[in-house]
């Protein structure tokens, strides 16, 4: 249960920009980052647009954008995530749940796309399996993206990045724009890997969801990592919060106070 | 003084009616939130309260007049997805003026930077631009707003910011705003009155 999956130490990311002719600026966006991740565990990761969230993500994963300058350690079980080692576990190990629908191949029938990657021999038997586990009907296997809803296409995300082999999934605003019970729906997905044992980084800015799934709560702000607080703490006013900043973006949702940094709603 | 809407019925071609003879009013310095689940018809609503969309039966109209056919539209729609609202080969001065010429007032009110008005739509986060998108529809001329999950996409913060701002401005001009929302919590703090779209149904 305690066993780190994935931890990360002293990250820092930055951008090479040019500003007018062959002048450079160096922009940072995330800076000094220490995060860990245990076997079975949802540890979310919330903050504002513009945080380093996501950053986070595509830094773990190697896809950041070319201009970008990495320092630090990523270790996934104990051992350095390098180039080599990304393309060995991504997809088989590592998963990534993306943010947006349109990440699934428009041209390219649903079912086909969850195969991808599959032991070819048991593909078909295991796509059926995960079809019927995320609640899909056989016969959408055959269906293009845009012919199925928004939160059937969801559920197709779950199936292209739920493996056997998965120890860790990085899920990427997953909720945005669902409905509460398509929210649930994916939270509770997320609940079933980690009781199998999966480490889970959920990065996301709906404070609510991420305190009602996972156990501890990493807050994010500009670029840094501000605090890490129990999910049980963000609850009535938010007294029993440790930083500042945790204790105002939780007072900030319109269900508490929807005051800003101790300026009161009217 | 009430944007009004009677009899209303809208359907896409080949879908399912997805209002039928729906009537309400928004009174002027009123805030009406309209709730209901994703494809229930909210976002359709708004388009047609703001004139972009034309219903083929039913009226809406503004203080006892039907919506103008051209000119400016009194009834500003304000997107859940800002990037997606502007131009983005034209910077953020341009994005602004392409309305009106915006009182430095209001942009201190909204939190807008004067270094911003030099930066493209892509330098800027989304919170940042939505604060644009809401300064572009408070043209002197404006009577109604429409926000369409118009912080759905922010922070916490940013959200409260956004709305605390814009709260104080339509509360002093006595402007009407119809605020559509899939979250309760949000609904329950800025609406005087709630209507599901599905109400609309039969």
């Amino acid at each position: 249960m305690n066993t780190p999956i994935l931890t990360v130490s002293e990250l820092d990311v930055s951008f090479t920009q040019y500003a007018s002719g062959l002048r450079t600026r160096t922009l940072t966006g995330i800076a000094g980052l220490n995060i860990e991740v245990r076997e079975g565990e949802i540890l979310a990761v919330i903050g504002a647009s513009g945080s380093g969230k996501t950053l986070l993500a595509q830094a773990i994963l190697g896809i950041l954008p070319r201009n970008a300058d990495v320092t630090g350690e990523i270790r996934f079980r104990g051992e350095r995530l390098t180039a080599a080692r990304r393309r060995r576990t991504l997809g088989r190990e590592i998963s990534y749940i993306p943010q947006s629908v349109t990440n699934l191949d428009p041209l390219m029938p649903v079912g086909e796309q969850v195969r991808i990657g599959l032991d070819p021999k048991t593909a078909h038997q295991e796509q059926s399996r995960l079809f019927a586990r995320y609640g899909l009907a056989s016969e959408a296997a055959r269906l293009y993206p845009f012919e199925l809803s928004g939160g059937m296409l969801r559920r197709v995300l779950f199936a292209t990045s739920v493996r056997d082999t998965v120890r860790l999934i990085i899920a990427d605003e997953p909720t945005p724009g669902l409905h509460a019970e398509a929210v649930e729906e994916v939270l509770r997905h997320l609940r079933e890997l980690a009781a199998d044992g999966v480490a889970v980084l959920l990065i996301t800015h709906d404070i609510v969801s991420a305190v009602s799934v996972a156990e501890r709560v990493a807050v994010m702000n500009g670029g840094r990592l501000i605090t890490v607080e129990p999910a049980a703490a963000f609850t009535g006013d938010g007294d029993g919060l440790g930083h500042p900043f945790a204790r105002d973006l939780w007072r900030a949702l319109p269900q508490n106070r929807f005051s800003i940094g101790g300026v009161e709603w009217h | 003084m009430a944007l009004t809407v009677s009899g209303l019925s809208y359907g896409y071609a080949g879908g399912k009616l997805l209002y039928r003879d729906a009537s309400f009013r928004v009174e002027a310095g009123a805030v009406v939130g309209i709730t209901g689940p994703s494809g229930s018809g909210k976002s359709t609503l708004g388009a047609l309260l703001a004139g972009d969309l034309r219903a083929r039966s039913g009226e809406i109209t503004i203080d006892g007049a039907p919506l103008p056919r051209r000119g400016f539209r009194p009834v500003q729609l304000i997107h859940q997805h800002p990037e997606r609202a502007v131009n983005n080969k034209w910077r953020m001065r341009s994005v602004l003026r392409e309305s009106h010429e915006v009182p430095q007032e209001t942009l201190d009110l909204l939190g807008i930077r004067s270094e911003w008005l030099d930066r493209w739509p892509a330098e800027l986060s989304g919170g940042e631009l939505q604060r644009f998108c809401i300064a572009r529809a408070l043209h002197p001329a404006t009577r109604y707003l429409v926000a369409d999950e118009m912080t759905a996409m922010f922070d916490a913060i940013t959200q409260a910011q956004i709305w605390h701002a814009l709260s104080g401005i339509v509360r002093e001009r006595g402007l009407g705003m119809v605020v559509i929302s899939h979250e309760p919590a949000l609904l329950d703090r800025l609406c005087d009155e709630q209507i599901a779209v599905e109400s609309f149904r039969d």
